[in-house]
């Protein structure tokens, strides 16, 4: 093909065409990744791998969640441990022989018990 | 153009290596000059065969055969080329410095008038650029074009109107 126009570097498709057969013997390229890309990777499949564990135990073994499912021994446990247990209203109750399982009593809703356990307690974070 | 039958049959016996090396011995040189009329300048042109040679050697397992093997090669060179072109265009876009890499080619022969109307051809939307270097410098009808470009024949010449219209233009402008 004769182009005036446009040249070409000596010898150029003779050394091409040796140059394009060797497309087929390329290796593809290797891509290092660097090492907290690894470490991501190894993160994101421990997240994936507890997650279909979750969820194929769930699946497998389906429960709902209700307070019969806890202890009464670790309930206990954990009341006397947090600082809820510390509250003064157990000790007043106790004292002035409230029965707490008898909700109905009017004793828990006597207004001037109220007012001064508010008046004792309030106070401290006004 | 007639091709020989046993490169079919290499195909089919996936001999591809052997297939491949004919089609680097056949075409390389026509394909090179499609190339360097739609890109113009020789190291984009011979970045654009050698993208295209790589693009066929992947392609090649998956090649039915349906059209001969150069109007193949030939549709991975336009499309390469009109890859190039997009990248170039961003380049001088960025740049401001619309082909001035044409006239610092060393292996461009052409005169100014050829540099001017790379130049002004350079300016157009990519699309049209190859639409009409297809029909202004290889002359090829608008229904070959259309199988290459996968265009409707209506929509190439409304192209290629529109490109020669704005090149007219930028003549007078100039």
């Amino acid at each position: 093909m004769n182009n005036p126009e446009y040249n070409i570097p000596e010898d150029y498709f003779s050394k091409k065409k040796i140059a394009l057969k060797q497309i087929p013997h390329r290796k593809s390229k290797v891509i290092n990744i660097p090492r907290w890309q690894n470490s991501l990777a190894i993160a994101a499949s421990l997240s994936l791998l507890i997650v279909a564990g979750i969820y194929y135990f769930n699946y497998t073994n389906p429960r709902e969640a209700t307070l019969n499912m806890v202890s009464e021994a670790a309930l206990d446990n954990f009341i006397s441990d947090s600082p809820y247990a510390a509250y003064p209203e157990t000790f007043l109750w106790e004292e002035e022989g409230i029965d707490l399982s008898d909700l109905d009593s009017e004793q828990l809703f006597d207004e001037e018990q109220l007012d001064n356990y508010i008046n004792q307690y309030t106070h401290e974070f006004l | 153009m007639v091709e020989p039958q046993v490169w079919k049959e290499w195909l089919q016996q996936k001999s591809f290596e052997l297939l491949f090396n004919a089609l680097v011995d056949q075409y390389t040189e026509p394909l090179y000059w499609q190339a360097r009329k739609l890109v113009a300048r020789h190291d984009l042109a011979d970045d654009v065969l050698q993208d295209s040679f790589i693009s066929a050697w992947k392609a090649l397992p998956k090649f039915k055969g349906e059209s001969n093997f150069y109007t193949w090669l030939f549709r991975i060179v336009c499309n390469q080329s009109f890859a190039s072109l997009k990248k170039e265009k961003r380049y001088t876009e960025i740049e401001g410095n619309s082909l001035a890499a044409l006239n610092d080619d060393p292996f461009f022969n052409g005169d100014k008038a050829l540099a001017d109307l790379h130049k002004a051809i350079a300016a157009l939307p990519v699309k049209q650029q190859i639409v009409f270097k297809l029909r202004y410098f290889e002359e090829m009808p608008y229904h070959e074009i259309s199988k290459v470009l996968e265009t409707s024949e209506g929509a190439l010449k409304a192209s290629y109107h529109h490109a020669k219209e704005k090149i007219k233009k930028s003549f007078q402008l100039d």
